[in-house]
């Protein structure tokens, strides 16, 4: 004959988790005969199951804010300034070459910004906007230690919080990949060595959606616009604000952000 | 790669998951940023090599919720474990009677067909009513997927104390369930007013 002289409350709590190791207390046989006679413990137990199932199956993990991703890496590289660079071993090098092909870039575009100041269709704007935050940050700004596909997948993820994978076409080879700030929001640049021509390509993020310009800076479809012989193609896709830029010939250019660029 | 390469990488993989946890827990974005900022700076201090990708997770979800409870514990926020008999303490809400449990039971079982984040809203929001201890309890058993042992130590509790918790959360949450359900809350209405979502009629 079961025991229905223990409280339920009791017998549930002795039991739980009915299905998983459990901490032994006095009074588990009571416990065990109780739930055998007593339908309303076996009820929740089922429940308690059920919960699990839902439990397991939940999915409600909330995507950490781009803004506290750029917090949280901001406040490491303080640390690291204030600790030593990487303790001693190393932290993010940037060779004299590095910096010397940022300035060059920087002086090259920012041909693109005088021109800039006497157009002002809303194109040149968002294109002068892109070359002059470029222009003030290109140097300033991270760069990965190893340009190799996997390290700059994994530079960009770390500070953008976004998946970005550079092309690997033959003839494109990897320069250098860094963060530059265009108007205001951090972007991803990657420049490669394309057939011996530099070309540099840019990569917004438009976070999911949660990052709404008010103004496209780019235009939907491909286009293109020219400064004093840089090139610039713009697009967009659903996951980035494009733009290649380069001293290629505008059809080349075009052509290139078509086959190897535009699909990535 | 150094240490400090390493522990950004497995941090950047993290960081989803400790303002998940950090928003579970505070239950505000700029609390729970303000916290996922703290624990991360000083688990860079303390990071060294060895923590691998499989660890890393508890290593530092740890700290996350050891730092929160400590300061809930010294604003006197926190329950004192010691102090709860582990048997037959009263709920710390109403708990719905066995008809409303067995309306339940049929409505878990129609979860089980929602789609994962549809079942993620509505435990979620039935999480967010709970105590945050017993938040933090099930988060890291349930979620997590945290031993007894880690998450106990985790807690600073015997593994009776956890026990305890966990118990008092499950059955907290069926009941936060129930009342969700019942008023329709997690459900979508139809526009007569009506919840058709997740079984519930």
């Amino acid at each position: 004959m079961g025991d229905l002289r223990m409280e339920c409350d009791a017998a549930r709590r002795m039991l739980w988790p009915l299905d998983r190791p459990r901490v032994h207390v006095e009074g588990e046989a009571a416990a065990q005969e109780h739930l055998r006679v007593c339908s309303a413990c076996r009820a929740f137990f089922e429940r308690d199951a059920a919960l699990t199932r839902v439990l397991q199956r939940a999915d409600f993990e909330t995507k950490a804010p781009l803004q506290l991703r750029e917090r949280v890496f901001d406040a490491l590289a303080r640390e690291r300034a204030l600790w030593g660079a990487d303790r001693g071993q190393g932290g993010r090098p940037r060779s004299f070459a590095l910096a010397m092909g940022a300035a060059l870039l920087v002086a090259l575009l920012g041909a693109g910004v005088a021109w800039g100041v006497m157009t002002r269709d809303d194109a040149s704007r968002a294109m002068i906007a892109f070359v002059d935050d470029y222009a003030g940050r290109a140097v300033e700004e991270l760069s990965v230690e190893k340009p190799d596909p996997d390290s700059v997948g994994r530079f960009f993820m770390r500070e953008l919080g976004v998946s970005i994978i550079p092309v690997t076409a033959n003839g494109t080879t990897i320069n250098r990949a860094m963060i530059c700030l265009i108007q205001g929001e951090r972007a991803a640049m990657v420049e490669y060595d394309v057939d011996g021509t530099t070309v540099a390509h840019y990569r917004v993020p438009r976070a999911g959606g949660k990052r709404v310009p008010e103004r496209s800076l780019f235009p939907a479809d491909l286009r293109s616009d020219a400064a004093r012989g840089i090139q610039v193609v713009r697009w967009t896709d659903d996951d980035f604000e494009h733009a290649l830029v380069s001293s290629l010939p505008e059809a080349d250019l075009t052509s290139l952000a078509s086959l190897r660029f535009a699909a990535r | 790669m150094t240490p400090q390469a390493t522990f950004e990488e497995l941090v950047t993989r993290e960081l989803d998951v400790l303002y998940d946890g950090a928003q579970l827990l505070t239950g505000e974005d700029a609390r729970a940023e303000a916290l996922v900022l703290s624990v991360v700076v000083d688990a860079s201090r303390r990071y060294e090599r060895g923590v691998d990708g499989f660890t890393f997770r508890k290593w530092i979800v740890s700290q996350l919720v050891q730092r929160y409870l400590d300061h809930l514990f010294e604003i006197g926020e926190l329950p004192d474990p010691a102090a709860q008999s582990p048997i037959g303490d009263r709920a710390e809400s109403p708990v719905p009677d066995e008809a409303q449990m067995s309306h339940l039971l049929n409505n878990l079982a129609s979860l089980d067909d929602a789609a994962p984040d549809e079942l993620g809203t509505v435990v979620r929001r039935a999480m967010e009513a709970l105590p945050v201890h017993l938040r933090a309890a099930l988060w890291l058993v349930d979620m997590l997927e945290f031993t007894y042992a880690e998450a106990a130590n985790t807690a600073d509790l015997t593994l009776r104390e956890l026990q305890d918790w966990l118990y008092r959360a499950r059955r907290e949450l069926q009941a936060r369930l129930v009342l969700s359900l019942r008023d329709g809350a997690c459900g979508r209405r139809s526009a007569t007013g009506t919840s058709e979502g997740f079984g519930v009629h």
